[in-house]
């Protein structure tokens, strides 16, 4: 236990919780919340220190922690019938595991740009919930209280990290809806020929993402809720993507293959 | 910025790649300051970076520089790459441009064999029209 750790409440009955969670559904204020959030912060330090290692400051991982015991109390479901702590243990864990994948690279770079990249990433999402739609840079900026430049150089930061691991753990996961079938869209012969060649030269993940993306139609942020990825991974995995079909799609060789 | 008449402007790169991070900078902040989405801007970034680097990959440094031409009209932001010295040729065979335009879901991209020219054209968003 560090210096910091909050201290221990006592452990709620499952029917104190439903209260305290019915209570803040019917009157969402900061002093609702904050009666959740002071319950269960010890969770986010224990998480937390299970993770924190060399190199990675503490307060990051109870930041982003906190977010995702934020998302947790958000999107929790009292009729599930799951105890809220259960519940709470997946999500905060699956921020700090995105953190490391989406930030952990920028110990390379300036602390203070590591942490705008971070904050970024944290309040896009939450803009985004709270908008029900992707925000502007303007919205993004303004609720930073960055500068335009300073918001879109946190996130070109984070476009530039490719995660290796990441790429595997996905390749084995199954697809849910979507997956493509090739001649559902209006492709000529030509292009459906040339389409399938060109999938040829991506790995299964590359290509699942390619055929949801060009074939069903489906945007960068319907591909990553179904495949449980953020929507910078599949723009990344989009860059990845054409920069293979950039040195394959020179025309010389297509025409030698009689491809064009 | 996004007040009714069109604006125009232009800038000339050298024909390296390394320049690839700045031109998505400039993309982010320009394209920002018109009230385009992050995903928008993330599509943006993707449609003219990817042209950027495929006339690069064709051009002979010797050429100089590519030409970009932004013209940020009342429905449509239009972005125009070229080759100055026109040495830039089977635009059009470019099979890469086909998979951009069918990646980006706004906008289009469009490559111009006689001009010489790949244009990459998305509407303006809503929320950032006045």
């Amino acid at each position: 236990m560090t210096r910091s750790d909050p201290p221990q409440p006592e452990a709620l009955t499952p029917e104190a919780e439903r209260e305290l969670f019915e209570t803040y559904r019917s009157d969402p204020t900061e002093r609702n919340l904050n009666r959740i959030l002071s319950q269960y912060e010890r969770l986010v330090y224990k998480i937390a220190q299970k993770y924190h290692q060399a190199g990675v400051e503490m307060d990051d991982l109870v930041q982003v922690g906190m977010m995702g015991l934020w998302l947790a109390i958000q999107r929790f479901d009292l009729d599930k019938g799951v105890r809220f702590t259960t519940y709470a243990y997946q999500t905060i864990q699956g921020e700090i595991l995105r953190y490391f994948r989406d930030c952990e690279w920028a110990m390379r770079v300036p602390r203070s740009l590591k942490n705008r990249c971070l904050k970024v990433l944290k309040e896009r999402e939450k803009l985004g919930q709270e908008l029900g739609r992707d925000p502007t840079l303007q919205e993004l900026s303004e609720a930073l209280g960055l500068s335009l430049e300073e918001t879109a150089e946190a996130l070109e930061l984070g476009s530039a990290y490719h995660p290796a691991s990441i790429v595997e753990e996905l390749e084995a996961r199954p697809v849910g809806p979507g997956g493509g079938v090739l001649g559902s869209t209006p492709y000529s012969p030509e292009e459906g020929v040339l389409f399938n060649q060109l999938m040829k030269q991506l790995s299964p993940l590359e290509e699942k993402v390619m055929r949801m993306r060009i074939e069903d139609g489906l945007t960068q942020q319907e591909i990553a809720d179904i495949l449980g990825v953020s929507q910078m991974y599949i723009s990344r995995l989009q860059r990845r993507v054409l920069e293979k079909l950039r040195t394959w799609l020179d025309p010389e060789i297509l025409e030698e293959q009689g491809l064009l | 910025m996004s007040g009714p008449k069109s604006e125009t402007i232009e800038i000339r790169l050298p024909v390296s790649a390394e320049y690839l991070t700045a031109l998505r900078l400039f993309v982010s902040g320009l394209a920002g300051r018109l009230g385009y989405t992050v995903e928008q801007i993330d599509e943006l970034k993707l449609a003219i970076g990817e042209a950027f680097l495929t006339l690069v990959s064709r051009l002979d440094p010797q050429v100089g520089y590519v030409r970009i031409h932004w013209e940020l009209g009342q429905n449509s932001l239009t972005v125009t790459l070229s080759d100055p010295a026109g040495k830039t040729r089977h635009l059009t065979t470019a099979p890469i441009y086909r998979v951009l335009d069918r990646l980006v879901e706004e906008g289009e991209v469009v490559p111009l064999e006689e001009e010489g020219e790949v244009r990459i054209r998305f509407p303006r968003p809503e929320i950032g029209r006045s």
